[in-house]
């Protein structure tokens, strides 16, 4: 029998060290993670296994269950038709127009395309809800407004990897109705096994979870569809019951950063070769900008319908043209499933990373809303809390 | 002379000595004290909204007890204490803004805080401060 404690050693030492990296530099460790990766396949001959595709594909679910479970569905309702028409555009221009690009222009066979175009047409929520609760803007109705529509475009996204690739049979059909099925029931029995269950040492309400979430994938790659696909629509199901209940979903991110995670995106980083990325580095630049161009083409036109501001509209643009987590799960399943090869892979998943960093310095450097009275207002209502409390005190 | 001081404090060694440094300032002048802190570092470029949203809560009650701290140092001293504020973002650009929000006359600061490991590439916070600051900056060793 093959001695799995050597590679999981190393895999874990990897994990530890980029751990305490992102604490040093202030960065999120999944960035570090891909970049230990990048270090691990391209210097330290680190390979994968079955047990580690494993953990590392359950780590991509869970990341994108926690996704969809962050969503306020208050703040979705309150702005539906502006979220879902920004989101929808955010989506598919971008999504149409790379897989154009790369098709015609670069040449890339149709599923390799597609792939491009569904990597592209990507939004991180966390990318941009970091950048926004620096400025409070998360609590305003611009920045509500902005989060929803990045969950409407994260959703096209992983319904456009579900079903584009898929093998439309008798699987897909019984996927399909078990998924349907599962969105009623998720919020009914996520409440049901809290007041049965809670709190627990052995975790019910987790494992009921991890439950739904295998079955879904089984039937999903069953399906030739993908299994983050039913994870997403899950966790949106289940946004409503996590609001009360914000525990289960720590303990949840938890488990999935402690164990799965690292094995993702260290793995997703282990595919990128330096040698391609020298090689195609004027195709990343090209397709940086056609990212960020089809994002504006889509989205910055609406900005102006919805009577937002010059400089709002240029933000919320930019601020749609991140990606990370989705980008780098739709090129990871584009490799897996030979759709892509790892030059392809290269360039599109230095285009996600490069689409988390460079919108977002620009947005904020240049086109941050001035809400300055609010700012101020909020500044003011925490000091004056703090000095009462210190005169209690 | 200074009628309002504004302490930058992030609970390191120096940040403490500066504080002690304003309140005996603050005591022979008879200024007002105001106390600001700046949370850095709040994860970017995370994969998930819930990692931000837990480091977030972590440094909020890492900054909140630090200036329970700060404040009951100051009330002690018998100084007229005004306001206290916790900040996110760029901590020498948001003292910069907050010193001109609240028009006060003398920053005291820590030389050597939390900077963080970027600090050696782009700067230290008491090199932009004293550098870009609207009024009189105290560089406590």
């Amino acid at each position: 029998m093959d001695n799995i404690w050597l590679p999981a050693r190393i895999w874990m030492t990897l994990a530890l060290a980029a751990s305490l990296i992102s604490i040093r530099l202030g960065i999120s460790v999944a960035l570090i993670e891909i970049l230990v990766g990048v270090i691990g396949g391209n210097f330290l001959n680190l390979r994968t296994m079955p047990w580690i595709d494993f953990l590392a594909g359950f780590g991509a679910v869970l990341l994108t269950f926690l996704a969809g479970a962050e969503i306020e569905p208050s703040a979705f309702r309150r702005n539906l038709k502006k979220s879902l028409s920004i989101g929808l555009l955010s989506f598919l221009v971008p999504f149409i127009a790379a897989g154009f690009f790369a098709y015609f222009v670069m040449g890339w066979d149709l599923k390799a395309s597609e792939i491009a175009g569904i990597a592209l047409s990507t939004t991180s929520v966390a990318v941009v809800y970091a950048v926004m609760i620096e400025s409070k803007l998360n609590e305003t109705n611009l920045g509500k407004l902005i989060l929803a529509a990045c969950f409407v475009t994260d959703l096209g996204t992983v319904l456009a990897l579900g079903i584009i690739f898929a093998k439309f049979d008798w699987w897909m059909l019984i996927f399909a109705l078990v998924t349907g099925f599962s969105l009623w029931l998720v919020p009914k029995s996520l409440r049901w096994v809290a007041s049965r269950w809670g709190s627990r040492v052995s975790e019910p309400g987790i494992k009921f979870i991890m439950l739904g979430l295998f079955l879904l994938g089984w039937l999903a790659t069953t399906a030739r569809s993908e299994a983050v696909l039913p994870a997403y629509l899950i966790g949106l199901g289940a946004a409503g019951s996590f609001t009360s209940d914000r525990a289960l979903l720590t303990r949840i991110r938890t488990m999935a950063f402690a164990v799965f995670t690292p094995f993702y995106f260290i793995r997703a980083g282990m595919y990128i070769s330096l040698a391609a990325l020298v090689l195609s580095f004027g195709w990343i630049m090209v397709l940086l900008c056609v990212k960020v161009g089809t994002k504006y083409l889509g989205v910055f036109p609406l900005a102006k319908v919805y009577k937002m501001n010059v400089r709002e509209g240029h933000y919320t643009t930019l601020l749609m043209s991140t990606g990370l987590t989705f980008g780098s799960i739709s090129a990871l399943f584009g490799l897996t499933n030979h759709y892509i090869d790892q030059f392809q892979y290269t360039v599109l998943v230095t285009v996600v990373i490069g689409s988390a960093l460079i919108p977002t310095i620009i947005a904020q450097s240049f086109f941050k809303p001035r809400p300055l009275a609010l700012d101020e207002k909020v500044i003011m209502t925490e000091s004056v809390a703090d000095v009462e409390d210190g005169n209690k005190e | 002379m200074f009628k309002l001081i504004l302490i930058a404090y992030d609970g390191s060694e120096y940040s403490k000595k500066a504080l002690l440094t304003s309140v005996s300032l603050a005591k022979a002048l008879g200024s007002e004290i105001a106390l600001v802190s700046v949370e850095e570092n709040v994860m970017h470029y995370a994969a998930d909204v819930g990692e931000v949203k837990q480091e977030k809560e972590r440094l909020n009650g890492l900054f909140q007890r630090l200036q329970r701290e700060a404040r009951e140092t100051i009330k002690l001293s018998g100084v007229d204490f005004i306001r206290a504020d916790i900040l996110v973002g760029n901590v020498p650009r948001a003292i910069i803004e907050h010193a001109k929000t609240i028009k006060c006359d003398l920053i005291v600061m820590g030389s050597s805080g939390r900077s963080g490991a970027w600090a050696g590439l782009l700067g230290t916070t008491v090199d932009k401060v004293s550098h870009h600051a609207p009024c009189a900056v105290l560089i406590v060793r």
